[in-house]
């Protein structure tokens, strides 16, 4: 590696957090006109390293030197002006406000005091136009889907003449065709002699698309390697510290009959349009289809947070009405949601709050007050059977890693004791090692009689777990597969059949 | 697929409005970077020396030992009388020579309804407060 | 509220295991996080000092009185603000409640009597309708807060003005011309002002302190023990996520308000036979000592935290400082500056605790 075109170098980059060494002398060196993938399991401080570079953490010790020159920015904004941009893995943005005003915000271009409209527009159309971006920039940000609103955050990072760009997790909410738009404008930016940090957990992209690889784990630097050396097992091993021989847990549910039936759901406010299937007792149902196609809503519909305008939905041969949440709880059903922030977790609640809420009934005496030891109890089951990592129950589950937060939410809907378990994208974000753990979760939940639908974006994930796939499109099944017997090929043919 | 609007913005927008209560705004704390989380604790930090140390000087300054509490009286259309000065916990005496035409002072009250008369022998005085005349028709 | 021996011995235990740096900012971290409390201890002697009678026994009974009479309001505000709300109507409510309880149970004798007709009414009648005068407002409040999701600080201050409107248009009705109601019967003076433990004991604390007590314990209840306090929590942190979870929000919502409500109305029962002679302005103000209280009380505005024995902590130390004020013949108008300051002083430590941890 030749020192002349290291762009950036992170060296012996300490941060210390209450109670966790989140860095323990962690390397990084990017070099100009490259994609350098920072991998490691959640916890291992990929996001720390880069907020500690970014400005939004301070790092106790050791030196960030960027072209040569050691700097250490305070503020994002510092960083920005400083060519080091961030796209975030949760995107922060105004969303009430146009395109135009987040692209611009707090760097308006003026002439006296006032804001240059026209030259803003025709800077942003200049990007836009290079990027191949097509986004109507006076439209509000919270009209444009997630993907939309990450080409603005990209546009944003070129429209400071970035010479680092961070992407943190940038697939996770893509469906195939935008991913491959987003490889495409990464490959623009490799060219134009950028350096780009991409973190991902998905090995597939990362081997595709960068050039180097550095591998953490426990906050800790462990290899830099070529990217053309590795593979998937040799990423894995690296990352995990072991061999991590089959990704899913064997399959050992055996389907019963039919359970639930859901005929005609059409959506009141939102696409759904006649969707109907069947699920059997014992059985992992899966969904699958391209962002925005109606998985999340079907899930939402059956379980009453969204509201239908026709349809039934039927239980063991009895139709339950699944007005509201409470409702649906009260029938058997728990929905596991796709935004573990906004709709999932109570952050500044303990632990033992956020598993007991969905189940309180459960712990009532005489129907009146709630018992402490029962609930103390069913919060260790859910510790335990989760292994769930936690100094103690009383810990407020906004300290937790996503995948720790992600077991006690689902701790929370098995105590339940749910019929029917929805998971929507139940391992969005959490690591390699943590989402076998929940692979084997869900198995075992349909062991023991449980119907599970299961809506995910990551193809394997649906064939490695599950029994059947429902494929949605455009708000409507566009078929049904079997995963044994099916292809990605099949799949996405069907995906893209209402489009 | 273009027809649709993505349900997760509205969602995400409506979660954060209805967080948006807190009175100092601080729910929005997350978009800080932690420079700006730090000095922003800092200037917690000095607010609060400042004003414990402003409630400690106020309280000094503010006592008012000397002139002690003020009880006031409202003659009510009768003449005059002088405000007294006492100590906390301690009686008054009643004024003299209050007097109006038509009528004869039956008692002092703390309302100017008459509805809670002041006893000059046993109730004793713990805030500044002001004393009504209460008159009968003659 | 968590065994506070327990507590101490774990913090105590912790300490040990800190080095010199981490100690010291350990230490001033809690010096900065109990400031309250250590300036109310360096208040407390400084009015010793200038009038030792603060420490007297009637002292004492006074602050835990005057505790007792503001309690309630500020355990029903203090739910309002676990939702991230606050209730602005509480102190008119209370008017209002405190004069249609002072009209029914006045006194036969009464000269200007509001009723003339009404006969003597069941003390506890009374009592119930005006928790049910004071859970309507609530209800009211809670209705629009949780089916707009409009900010609770502009329904409250919309119901306030009403309740006002309202109780200034009862004290000029029959012929009442907006005078002061007095005359109160001997029966509910007795049963409110009326002391059974100075009958026992020799210590003159009124029956009012009981019953405050008596609702500190079915509102600790609340909180603690019941579904609908672990869901008042829930939808305080996050409302979507416990909607999701199925927690009627819309329900929550509207019983923390209307709970907030029914301890209003107790409050207007009570204040009428304290204050003894009502006007329209009576319970003015108020919502601010009750809020000022649970903001001391470590109820914070973020949401979703607070306890029962927060609150009553908050309460009983700005009573003491209420009290310490009249002690040091501070001037009333003096009295409201240093209200303020109290009040910053409470926010700024919660803002610290809420940047410094994570």
């Amino acid at each position: 590696m030749e020192h002349s075109d290291v762009l950036l170098e992170l060296k012996d980059i300490v941060k210390t957090f209450p109670g966790v060494k989140a860095l323990d002398h962690a390397q990084l060196r990017v070099r100009a006109g490259t994609v350098h993938a920072l991998m490691g399991e959640n916890g291992a401080g990929k996001s720390t390293l880069m907020k500690c570079l970014f400005g939004i953490y301070r790092k106790d010790e050791g030196t960030i030197l960027l072209e040569g020159k050691e700097v250490d920015f305070k503020t994002t904004k510092e960083a920005m002006e400083n060519g080091v941009a961030m796209v975030h893995q949760e995107l922060n943005q105004a969303l009430k406000r146009s395109v135009l005003d987040n692209l611009w915000l707090g760097r308006y271009p003026t002439t006296g005091i006032m804001v240059n409209e026209k030259k803003m527009r025709e800077d942003t159309k200049a990007i836009f136009d290079e990027l191949e971006i097509d986004v109507d920039m006076d439209q509000k940000m919270s009209e444009l889907p997630v993907s939309k609103r990450q080409m603005v955050e990209i546009a944003k990072a070129v429209s400071y003449n970035s010479k680092i760009i961070i992407f943190d997790e940038p697939t996770s909410s893509l469906t195939e065709a935008e991913v491959e738009h987003l490889f495409k404008i990464i490959n623009m930016l490799r060219d134009r002699g950028c350096g780009i940090v991409y973190i991902s957990h998905k090995m597939a992209e990362i081997l595709r698309i960068s050039d180097e690889v550095t591998v953490m784990r426990d906050g800790q630097w462990v290899a830099t390697e070529p990217a053309a050396e590795l593979d998937n097992a040799k990423l894995i091993k690296l990352m995990v510290g072991r061999e991590l021989s089959n990704q899913f847990p064997p399959k050992t549910n055996e389907p019963g009959e039919v359970v639930l039936e859901v005929e005609g759901l059409t959506g009141q406010y939102n696409m759904l349009k006649d969707v109907s299937f069947k699920a059997r007792k014992s059985e992992i149902l899966g969904f699958a289809g391209l962002d925005s196609s109606g998985r999340t809503e079907t899930l939402e519909s059956i379980f009453g947070v969204a509201t239908r305008h026709s349809g039934t939905i039927r239980l063991n041969g009895k139709e339950v009405s699944n007005k509201s949440s409470k409702q649906s709880l009260e029938a058997g059903f728990a929905l596991v949601t796709e935004e573990r922030r906004a709709t999932g977790i109570f952050g500044i609640r303990s632990i033992l709050d956020n598993t007991v809420i969905a189940s309180l009934k459960k712990y009532l005496v005489h129907g009146l007050w709630l018992n402490n030891g029962a609930m103390k109890e069913a919060t260790q089951w859910g510790i335990d059977a989760m292994a769930t990592k936690t100094p103690s129950q009383e810990t407020k589950i906004r300290s937790l890693s996503g995948g720790n937060q992600q077991k006690v939410i689902l701790a929370r809907w098995l105590l339940t004791k749910p019929q029917v378990l929805m998971l929507d994208e139940p391992t969005r974000g959490i690591d390699v090692g943590a989402k076998y753990e929940i692979y084997q979760l869900i198995i075992d939940q349909a062991k023991a009689g449980t119907t599970v639908l299961m809506v995910s974006s990551e193809m394997p994930e649906l064939l490695g777990v599950c029994d059947r796939i429902v494929v949605m499109s455009g708000g409507r099944v566009a078929g049904e597969v079997d995963a044994k017997n099916t292809t990605q090929e099949e799949i996405l043919t069907l995906a893209a059949k209402y489009v | 697929m273009s027809s649709t609007i993505d349900p997760t913005p509205d969602r995400e927008e409506k979660s954060r409005q209805s967080r948006r209560y807190g009175l100092f705004g601080v729910s929005s704390t997350g978009g800080m970077s932690e420079s700006q989380r730090t000095s922003m604790a800092r200037w917690a930090t000095a607010f609060v020396v400042i004003m414990a140390v402003a409630f400690l000087a106020l309280v000094v300054f503010g006592s008012n030992r000397a002139s002690g509490l003020t009880v006031s009286f409202d003659s009510q259309g009768g003449s005059e009388a002088v405000s007294q000065s006492v100590q906390y916990g301690e009686t008054i005496g009643e004024p003299e020579n209050v007097v109006r035409v038509g009528y004869t002072l039956t008692g002092w009250s703390l309302t100017p309804d008459g509805e809670q008369l002041w006893d000059f022998a046993s109730d004793t005085v713990e805030e500044n407060l002001t004393l009504y005349a209460v008159w009968e028709a003659q | 509220m968590n065994n506070p021996i327990n507590s101490l011995r774990q913090t105590s235990a912790h300490y040990k295991t800190l080095d010199a740096k981490d100690r010291r900012s350990f230490v001033v971290d809690t010096l900065l996080n109990n400031a309250i409390y250590i300036i109310l201890i360096v208040f407390i002697v400084f009015t010793y000092t200038q009038n030792p009678k603060i420490v007297s026994s009637s002292s004492i009974i006074n602050i835990i009185n005057l505790t007792a009479a503001s309690l309630p309001m500020a355990l029903g505000i203090g739910g309002c603000i676990v939702l991230t709300g606050t209730d602005l109507s509480a102190g008119r409510t209370v008017g209002l409640t405190a004069a249609v309880a002072a009209t029914l149970l006045q006194s036969m004798t009464t000269a200007n009597k509001f009723f003339d007709n009404l006969g003597e009414l069941p003390i506890p009648l009374v009592l119930l309708i005006a928790l049910v005068i004071g859970g309507i407002v609530g209800l009211v409040n809670g209705f629009f807060v949780a089916r707009f999701q409009l900010h609770p600080f502009i329904v409250t201050l919309a119901t306030q003005l009403i309740v006002y409107g309202i109780c200034l248009l009862y004290y000029m009705s029959n012929g009442n011309n907006g005078q002061s109601i007095s005359g109160l019967s001997n029966a509910y003076k007795n049963c409110i002002t009326g002391s059974v433990i100075g009958s026992l004991t020799g210590l003159v604390i009124p029956n009012y302190v009981i019953y405050a007590v008596i609702v500190l314990i079915i509102m600790w209840f609340i909180w603690n023990k019941t579904t609908f306090g672990k869901n008042m929590f829930a939808v305080g942190s996050n409302p979507e996520a416990a909607n999701v979870s199925g927690v009627n929000v819309f329900f929550t919502t509207m019983m923390v308000h209307t709970l907030a409500g029914i301890t209003y109305g107790y409050t207007g029962f009570i204040e009428a036979a304290r204050i003894g002679s009502n006007t329209a302005n009576t319970g003015l103000n108020y919502e601010c000592d009750a809020i000022a209280a649970c903001v001391i009380g470590g109820v914070s505005f973020v949401g979703g935290t607070g306890t029962i024995g927060g609150v009553v902590l908050g309460v009983f130390l700005l009573r003491i400082i209420f009290v310490g004020l009249n002690f040091l013949s501070v001037s009333g108008n003096m009295q409201y500056i240093i209200k303020g300051v109290i009040i910053l002083l409470a926010c700024s430590i919660d803002m610290r605790k809420y940047l410094t941890k994570k």
